[in-house]
């Protein structure tokens, strides 16, 4: 005779098992994306791009390796009224193979995409970089546009002067805090870790009203509201993918940034080696040139650029030059030369030598020993961690705004 | 159909007492069945486990959690009304969720399992129903206590288990065919067959990656990763019967669930009801590249019943499912089911062929070939001391199939954190035939011809 058992009656004992495979799991897909930031991030365009862009990430380390058959595929299905030619699938999507354990349901093959928003994806590569958490806030994208200045900030307010940016630090506070406390219930309270767990897995993690923080709203209007940022690529070095990684990181930080004190922000990309043109934001981080470089057709071409489009009395101009440091010699004073006319009419020129090896060139010292001024500034980037401290004092450099 | 919604485990218990009066007459026996009542996120935890209540921690359990939870919530998939495990006593699964038809369906198919897993051969010959949860309960204490130990700690245990679960496939094909030492193997051919070159390591090409590596590692294992290995190995021991009888075992499940219905007393509306959820079991797949077990199971039982009722215990207690398919699957059940053959032309996958007169051998052919254990390549260690160095040399033995080589690859990794020297796996591909190897020696992975 069969027994019985309801254990509804008693379910924590039973829930609290699963939890601490899931938290783990959760734990290794986020590192998982962290891995591939630096790939990601490069593949996509992010600098010029809104915050709530979706992103597609692969999760690669957490698949389970195992020896399996590759392409191509074929087998055996099952279907009434399929004919040799008919179509039933295609090889395009990321799918790991179901394992012969798993149980005889229907779907086998598991997707293994996560849909990420751009906001968090640069959050993970802020925490990446080891931006202190506080300093994270500057970089979140303001999407209302208001005549008033804003000072200060209330819990309540209308959808207008809703602050997307403070309110987005509300939700990453409240985030960090559930993690927290998620680790601690895990060792102690199933219940509530089960809850919790539930509460973090809402992904894009959902806002809730105590996040919202709206805008004070006072009379003054933001003046000089144009900005104009070059970023200048030698394409003629090669740059592997962490260095590109890099690159753009510290570009975005700068676009970013440079966002939240004017109204009105674009971005001209100059790719060069012997010679300057203006690219799309994926071709500065693609394209590599011939070989020889001219430093001076970088700087040289934003000059044109602003010649014709973009006027100093009308914008604020921000240059950063991206290179590996090599120039061709006879080019050496042409490029003093083209850098001091930038520095004249910008409030921020950078020239930043990205370099996993030890050897510096010496154009960039030459550069800097020949312009005095402080807003042009020598930025050397060796690794992840130095990124952020270097942008940093970089910024302070804003003949502008100093912070 | 409001009175369905409504019912008390007793009335649960009446349908247990009547569905098991009925089996029995049909002369079905069973391990004493027990049933536990759960809700839909229990059942989500459960399934997770494949049903054993004291699994070892994973993080791969966790990712089996969220693809269950996620199929389910976007309705892709119903949790499968039944989980019944193989023990003694059997320990199955009722959501609370389910109507009361679809639970008298469920426990009718509850017994068919059950029956299964005590009579069938390769439950049998490679299990042991009575002892399997204090196995696994034995195992997951162990390993959590090798977690907690603050010399080994959570890292090196998962990346242990990683390596392990990746390998666990590659063992003997047959139940209950015990893994044999290399100092049995010796003392057998030495008596056998005195003339033999005794030198060669292994003595004959060996299937279990896990054991073998356990006892012949160049590599100085510790206690703890020794421990895991076997307890990896013999966990997928205990579910290897069930991946190689998965079309008999729902078939059958089906089978009787449908005879017992039709014999149960029930009210025109729970009759009416319990069909409805049968047809919806036993039908083709939604995913045409998938076939369903439970419809070509029931369908190759029915015809086994029509034309050699005699055989039906008998197949049932010494087959699986690739002697199954090969004795009782006709020309005429395949038409009937729809099969047919699916090939890659550039990135559409298309129907091949059909079942016809002279395609259908082939076409069983292939279905036979991917039953089972048939998705894992059979790879084989050939020299344990290769090179005179304690290299490890892999064969695949290749079956027009190509092994997918980013998973090749990272697998190879995992053969090195046992082994600790270079490993060589030898394979080929579709297009050229001719023989190549995979190497990776702790830091590179190289591709190249076989000379």
């Amino acid at each position: 005779m069969a027994t019985f058992r309801d254990l509804l009656q008693r379910k924590s004992d039973a829930s609290d098992r699963s939890a601490g495979d899931r938290a783990r799991h959760r734990q290794l897909v986020k590192e998982a994306i962290k891995d591939q930031l630096p790939e990601i991030l490069t593949e996509e365009a992010i600098i010029g791009t809104s915050g709530s862009k979706k992103i597609k990430v692969p999760i690669n380390s957490i698949k389970e390796w195992r020896f399996i058959y590759g392409r191509p595929r074929n087998g055996v299905g099952q279907g009434p009224g399929q004919e040799p030619g008919d179509q039933i699938g295609s090889t395009g999507d990321e799918v790991e193979q179901g394992k012969p354990e798993e149980g005889g349901n229907e779907a086998g093959d598991i997707v293994l995409e996560v849909t990420v928003d751009l906001e968090e994806l640069i959050d993970l590569m802020f925490e990446d970089l080891g931006l202190p958490f506080l300093e994270r806030k500057k970089f979140h994208e303001i999407e209302v546009e208001s005549e008033s200045k804003w000072e200060g900030l209330r819990e309540q307010g209308i959808e207008p002067r809703l602050d997307l940016e403070a309110s987005f630090i509300e939700k990453l506070k409240r985030q960090k805090i559930l993690e927290t406390q998620l680790e601690i219930a895990l060792r102690t309270n199933p219940e509530e870790a089960k809850r919790i767990l539930e509460e973090l897995e809402k992904m894009p993690f959902p806002f809730r009203e105590e996040d919202l923080r709206y805008h004070r709203v006072t009379t003054k209007v933001k003046e000089e509201s144009n900005a104009i940022i070059f970023p200048i690529m030698d394409v003629s070095g090669s740059m592997d993918q962490m260095k590109r990684y890099l690159a753009k990181a510290f570009l975005f930080m700068l676009y970013r940034f440079i966002k939240t004190k004017y109204r009105r922000v674009e971005m001209a990309f100059i790719a060069h080696d012997t010679e300057a043109k203006q690219v799309s934001e994926n071709d500065f981080f693609h394209l590599s040139g011939s070989g020889g470089t001219f430093i001076s057709s970088g700087p040289l071409k934003a000059l044109e650029l602003i010649k014709t489009l973009y006027p100093p009395e009308l914008w604020n101009i921000y240059a950063v030059h991206c290179s590996d440091g090599e120039n061709y010699s006879n080019d050496n004073e042409p490029a003093i030369k083209a850098f001091q006319e930038l520095v004249k009419i910008s409030n921020l020129v950078g020239f930043v030598e990205i370099k996993s090896d030890a050897g510096w060139s010496n154009i960039g010292d030459k550069i800097k020993g020949a312009i005095k001024d402080d807003h042009f500034q020598l930025i050397k980037i060796k690794e992840k961690n130095q990124v952020w401290p270097r942008f940093r004092d970089f910024m302070n450099c804003d003949k502008k705004y100093r912070e | 159909m409001e009175e369905m919604r409504e019912y008390t485990v007793q009335e649960l218990e009446d349908w247990a007492k009547r569905i098991e009066d009925i089996a029995g007459s049909f002369g079905l026996d069973w391990y004493p069945q027990e049933f536990e009542i759960v809700d839909y996120e229990m059942m989500l935890g459960i399934l997770a486990y494949n049903g054993i209540p004291s699994y070892y921690p994973h993080w791969s359990f966790g990712k089996a959690y969220e693809r269950q939870a996620t199929l389910y919530k976007y309705g892709l998939t119903y949790l499968p009304y039944e989980l019944v495990i193989n023990t003694d006593p059997s320990i199955a699964v009722l959501m609370n969720e389910n109507p009361l038809p679809l639970q008298i369906l469920t426990m009718a198919h509850v017994y068919g399992h059950n029956n299964f897993f005590k009579n069938n051969v390769n439950f049998q010959k490679g299990t042991r129903a009575e002892l399997a949860l204090e196995f696994f309960r034995a195992s997951a204490e162990r390993i959590r206590s090798y977690t907690a130990d603050p010399s080994i700690g959570l890292k090196k245990v998962e990346q242990c288990l990683d390596a392990a679960h990746a390998l666990k496939y590659h063992s003997s094909r047959i139940p209950g065919n015990r893994y044999v030492t290399q100092e049995e193997r010796t003392k057998k051919v030495r008596a056998e067959s005195p003339g033999r070159d005794l030198k060669v390591f292994p003595l004959e090409p060996e299937e279990n990656f896990l054991l073998f590596m356990r006892d012949h590692s160049p590599r100085r294992l510790e206690d703890w990763q020794k421990d895991i290995m076997t307890i990896v190995a013999e966990s997928f021991d205990y579910f290897k019967p069930q991946i190689l009888t998965k079309i008999m075992n729902e078939g059958w499940a089906s089978y009787w669930h449908h005879k017992i219905i039709r014999t149960l007393p029930l009210s025109p509306d729970l009759r009416l009801a319990i069909a409805d959820f049968h047809s919806r079991v036993v039908r083709p797949p939604e995913n045409p590249m998938m076939i369903n077990p439970y419809y070509t199971g029931i369908e190759i039982w029915q015809g086994i019943s029509q034309k050699q009722p005699e055989r039906l215990f008998h197949a049932m207690r010494t087959g699986s499912d690739t002697s199954f398919l090969r004795a009782y699957l006709t020309q005429e059940l395949m038409a009937e089911m729809g099969f047919f053959s699916y090939k890659t032309e550039g990135q559409a996958i298309v129907v091949d062929e059909v079942v016809e007169e002279d395609s259908w051998k082939k076409l069983k052919q292939l279905m036979i070939r991917d039953t089972g254990l048939g998705s894992v390549p059979v790879i084989h260690i050939l020299h344990a001391d290769y090179e005179d160095a304690r290299s490890l040399y892999l064969k695949h033995f290749f079956d027009g199939r190509n092994l997918e080589q980013q998973y090749t690859q990272k697998t190879l990794e995992y053969v090195h954190y046992f082994w600790g020297r270079p490993i060589y796996l030898e394979t080929a591909t579709f297009k050229r035939k001719a023989p190549f190897i995979y190497k990776f020696d702790g830091k590179t992975q190289t591709k190249y011809r076989r000379k």
